[in-house]
């Protein structure tokens, strides 16, 4: 025998007497669980009820003499916060009572016949299911609320630190200068270390201070065209491209939705690594791109020193640097801010790659206007022919 | 008998409470190919009573521009700069806001009480020299500065 709630406080709220009694009936049959039933005749009656006594459950129908179709549940919504309300609906109100769940209510029962136990079981149903949504809105509210929290925290925490930072990095490089004299190599380098350790903390908490902006600030969603926004890189990094002797190949692109300065940003990171990871011979660059339905997915690859399979997961993580600061500068947030500006436009970012074969980052964005493209795609294919 | 004009060094209001910041500034002016003089004050109250030339800061020069941090106990910077432009006398004095934060809201917010221009301290020595130099070639030596006379007073707008 299941166990079950020793008695369930049920509002009936119908005002035909004999569906009520049919109803009161029915329910009085079931096995598993005893029902206590109050009968509100309207939703005034209803609404009435609900202010001074306690339910479980309210049962619905929806057709009242002070309400009618979906205001009936609007309006006792509010009212019953808490409760789950199952929907007594005709054979010809069924459409109705799918647009009523829509609307808030657990679940309907067809009116007559019906088996008391399955009766029972749909309101004992809708009651731990309404529990369960109570539960999740409470998780989720306190997870946006920390969300929040934790973004503003690392904002104040970078901001704050910045001022003591500016005064070691200054002051040891004043010392440096005008004490130029009295200072031996052994006092000279331990300033460097110092000095050194600043200006390092500084691009640790520019990153930081970064990362924690994306999604605080909302910047505006708009369409980004990805072509403008690889030129903008490949002008940027100009100075790399030409001292490491990279080709870089970059194919037609999307039109994506997002924010222009966040996306040139990810786009330019992913191209600076694919530089600074590079093997002996220059570095080769592709971007390419698929589109996947309202996404498209855009890869970065080159032929660099690639990234074992066991840290595909951890280069996504803040502060995982996969080598030592001598072999390859970096802070170790780059890539994870990345994936947080993805995943912002509703994207994913992961990697493929082979330890001496180069990596291919992809990258998903939601294309901004299909049609648009798809039609760009087909003028251009035309006029290859 | 000719009049002999003398050069009057460049006057600078630095509000500032931090020592560190206060000698920074003051090494980095000392670099400078103009004559500046630098006063300072520690904070806001501080401040405004030099420039109005309170109780025992009668003798305060008159400054040619205000270096001023948002960062200050007490009186807030952004409370010092929005008297200072609702002054009628000291409203015309510019005022760059030199401050460590980035923050937009601190951005917009100098720019609405009238800040002249606002200026983020940079974490390298060097830049910040770079920085005073900046601010010095342009508002000492491209831009027209109003006259120091304290007597020319308020001019009247036309539809007064």
């Amino acid at each position: 025998m299941r166990s079950c709630l020793t008695m369930i406080r049920l509002l009936l709220v119908e005002d035909d007497v004999a569906d009520a009694r049919h109803f009161q009936r029915a329910l009085s049959r079931a096995q598993s669980c005893s029902f206590e039933i109050t009968h509100a005749v309207s939703i005034g009656d209803a609404r009435a009820r609900l202010g001074w006594q306690e339910f479980d459950a309210v049962v619905l129908d929806l057709s009242l003499p002070d309400s009618s179709g979906i205001d009936t549940i609007r309006s006792l919504r509010d009212a019953a916060a808490s409760m789950p309300i199952v929907i007594l609906s005709g054979l010809d109100d069924e459409a109705m009572a799918i647009e009523a769940i829509r609307e808030g209510a657990q679940d309907y029962i067809v009116k007559w016949p019906c088996d008391a136990d399955m009766l029972s079981h749909v309101i004992r149903h809708s009651i731990e299911r309404k529990k369960s949504e109570r539960q999740l809105e409470r998780y989720a509210r306190q997870l946006e609320q920390s969300n929040a929290e934790l973004e503003q925290y690392g904002y104040v925490v970078s901001h704050d630190l910045r001022e003591p930072l500016r005064m070691i990095s200054s002051y040891t490089s004043l010392l440096n200068e005008e004490y130029s004299a009295a200072l031996d190599d052994d006092a000279r380098r331990y300033l460097h270390y110092a000095h050194d350790g600043a200006r390092r903390m500084g691009t640790l908490i520019d990153g930081l201070l970064d990362y924690s902006r994306v999604g605080r600030l909302n910047a505006a969603v708009e369409p980004v065209d990805l072509n403008d926004a690889a030129i903008e890189v490949l002008a940027a990094l100009k100075t790399e491209i030409e001292s490491s002797g990279a080709t870089v190949h970059v194919e037609r692109l999307p039109q994506v939705l997002g924010n222009w300065s966040r996306l040139v940003q990810l786009l330019q990171h992913l191209v600076d690594n694919a530089l600074k990871f590079r093997q002996e011979s220059g570095p080769v660059i592709d971007i390419a791109c698929e589109v996947q339905g309202e996404f498209c997915q855009i890869a970065v690859q080159d032929n660099g020193i690639g990234i074992e399979a066991q840290f595909h997961e951890r280069i996504f993580q803040m502060f995982q640097r996969l080598h030592t600061r001598d072999e390859y500068p970096g802070t170790g947030i780059g890539l994870a801010l990345c994936k947080k500006i993805v995943e912002q436009y509703g994207g994913r970012l992961s990697v493929a790659s082979e330890p001496d074969n180069g990596a291919t980052f992809y990258f998903t964005l939601p294309v901004a206007d299909k049609k648009k493209f798809s039609s760009k795609l087909e003028r251009r294919r035309a006029c290859l022919r | 008998m000719p009049q002999v004009i003398e050069a009057k060094p460049i006057e600078i209001l630095l509000v500032e409470d931090n020592p560190g910041d206060v000698d920074l500034t003051k090494a980095a002016l000392r670099r400078s190919k103009l004559a500046t003089h630098l006063s300072v004050a520690r904070d806001g109250e501080q401040a405004l009573a030099m420039l109005r030339r309170d109780g025992q800061h009668s003798e305060s020069p008159w400054p040619d521009m205000i270096l001023l941090d948002l960062n200050l106990p007490k009186k807030s910077g952004k409370e010092v700069l929005a008297e200072i432009k609702q002054d009628p006398e000291l409203r015309r004095i510019p005022v760059a806001v030199v401050t460590s934060s980035q923050a937009e809201q601190d951005i917009i917010r100098s720019y609405d009480l009238h800040a002249n221009c606002y200026v983020t301290k940079p974490l390298d020595l060097s830049q910040f020299r770079r920085v005073v130099e900046t601010i010095e070639d342009f508002w000492f030596m491209v831009v027209k500065l109003p006259s120091r006379s304290r007597s020319t007073a308020v001019v009247a707008a036309p539809s007064d």
